[in-house]
């Protein structure tokens, strides 16, 4: 539960939504807004809080929140 | 109060260190006029830019003089009160009155200790008020100085009609803070810098490209004696720069990013596909072209709103055998930057320092001839009291091209088209050759965005 709460406050660090307002379906290009390099930037700075390594092929495929989670959920 | 000091983070520090080589700051200055085709109240104006010292804390960076090995600290002064002179500029041309602000471009910055910012309220020609800003770019890039001239109009319109004050902008110091702490990182820095010798090596040396065709690079192999040399020769001697600046009409422009957003590609990418395309056509076809990519590194609230210079850049190398589909090309493009994205933390000149380390280029001699910057934040009188009222900015160049071609692509402030803004070396360039260039970019984007299934060759062959 913590994990999930740490998640979503990076990724509202990162758009105009809340944490409340962060839902598993959002896709973070077309809903968040996030550009490449956006999503580059908070993949990197998901490792560097959580202290673990993304496969960069695995990462890229990810388009929505829950798949991020789930994702980093077989990492932690 | 005892002062703060801070070292610069990697973005300062990259525009630090060409002042550092040629002891003189005018090369880290930028320059803008803004303004609005329309009656001002510069009393109101004045207080608006002054309210701005107060608001964006980057305005108040000062550094220090340089220790014995050259560097600066920078540190935040507290306030800064100072008058804002108002300059009247209307018996002259628009020509002349944009000679007489390019001519202050070159006023230097050069003690330590002292304000590295200066606001001038300006009435220009043809009925255009507002603000000339002259800025260390350590202080701000373009992307921070757009968020300060959008500020100070909403400012304006808050005084001036009422409308709601605009949010406050987030602390430099606190972002400085976070980006040092990253850069000590020791697990993120050795994870960087293995992807950077793996991304410098896996490939091999890089090679030259130029648009002027493979001749640039044979008469440098001529010059150093060796006809393997990968690298060019770079002006060093006259830097003067050239500026040469179309427009991409609204109804254009919205198909480009019709395409980027309906494909899923940027308009870096795309436009980044263009000149390696144009470089590869020049050059008899040759796959392995590299390019420098610029990049304004905010992606969080508080880094969009601080200001300071965040302004990174890193070679960005592609391999594309001239079957590739220009749709695959663009996700080739793509995959390279994303992987570079996710490493731009690191120091660029310790990626240039490991290039040259591994590959032992003379010096003054570079495997990239054109670098790129897309910025996608305009100038936007966003306030609905300003709605519709022409804007004019001027980018005004410091007198020195350090890359012999600099693309800054932007959104015009006016009609959302595109603006290509080539900054070019002219000892060795032309303004007809930046049209040519820009005539050929808009062939291989449209075509390519037309024709998504057509293969480089072919583009090649037959643009």
């Amino acid at each position: 539960m913590e994990q999930k709460t740490e998640f979503l406050e990076i990724v509202a660090k990162y758009c105009d939504k809340s944490v409340e307002e962060i839902t598993p379906e959002l896709k973070f290009r077309d809903d968040l807004g996030f550009s490449s390099l956006t999503f580059m930037t908070f993949l990197g700075d998901l490792e560097d809080t959580f202290d673990i390594e993304l496969e960069e092929e695995e990462a890229l495929k990810i388009t929505t929140i829950g798949e991020a989670l789930s994702y980093l959920e077989t990492l932690v | 109060m005892e002062k703060k000091l801070y070292p610069l983070n990697v973005g300062q520090m990259l525009q630090y260190l060409p002042i550092r080589e040629t002891g003189t700051q005018r090369c880290c200055n930028i320059s803008v006029f803004s303004g609005l085709q329309t009656e001002i109240d510069f009393g109101l104006l004045k207080k608006c830019i002054q309210d701005e010292y107060r608001r964006y804390e980057c305005l108040r960076l000062r550094f220090t003089a340089p220790d014995e090995d050259g560097y600066v600290m920078q540190y935040i002064a507290e306030s800064d009160n100072r008058d804002i002179p108002y300059l009247d500029l209307t018996d002259r041309s628009m020509a002349e009155a944009d000679a007489y602000l390019q001519e202050k471009t070159f006023e230097e910055f050069n003690e330590p200790d002292i304000p590295m910012v200066e606001c001038t309220m300006v009435r220009m020609p043809e009925g255009y008020n507002g603000v000339y800003i002259h800025i260390d770019h350590r202080l701000v890039d373009s992307s921070g100085l757009i968020v300060m001239v959008n500020d100070i109009m909403e400012l304006y319109c808050h005084y001036r009609f009422g409308s709601p004050y605009p949010a406050p902008l987030s602390s430099f110091e606190e972002v400085l803070q976070q980006d040092l702490k990253k850069a000590s990182n020791e697990k993120r820095r050795a994870k960087d810098l293995k992807f950077w010798k793996d991304y410098l090596t896996e490939q091999g040396e890089p090679i030259y490209s130029d648009i002027k065709g493979p001749r640039i690079l044979q008469e440098s192999r001529r010059r150093h004696g060796d006809k393997y040399l990968r690298a060019a020769d770079v002006e060093t001697v006259d830097r003067s720069v050239g500026v040469a600046d179309f427009h991409l009409e609204p109804e254009a422009t919205q198909g480009i990013m019709d395409f980027c957003m309906n494909q899923g590609v940027s308009p870096t990418n795309l436009i980044l596909l263009a000149m390696r395309t144009y470089l590869s056509k020049q050059n008899g076809g040759q796959e392995d072209i590299t390019l420098r990519n610029f990049v304004s590194r905010r992606s969080t609230h508080a880094e969009w709103t601080c200001g300071g210079s965040r302004v990174l850049s890193f070679p960005c190398r592609t391999v594309i055998p001239p079957d590739t589909e220009f749709l695959d090309a663009c996700y080739i493009m793509q995959n390279v930057q994303n992987r570079v994205y996710l490493h731009c933390n690191f120091d660029p000149v310790e990626v240039d320092k490991m290039l040259k380390d591994l590959y032992g280029a003379p010096d003054n001699t570079e495997y990239i001839s054109m670098s790129l910057t897309y910025q996608p934040m305009p100038v936007r009188m966003q306030n609905e009291h300003l709605a519709g009222i022409p804007v004019r900015s001027v980018w005004y160049p410091n007198g020195a091209a350090t890359k012999r071609i600099y693309l800054t692509v932007t959104h015009s402030s006016n009609d959302g088209g595109l603006i290509f803004d080539f900054h070019y070396q002219k000892a060795v360039l032309s303004y007809d050759d930046m049209q040519t260039l820009y005539y050929y970019l808009m062939k291989i984007i449209f075509r390519g965005i037309g024709e998504p299934d057509i293969t480089l060759g072919e583009m090649i062959s037959t643009i």
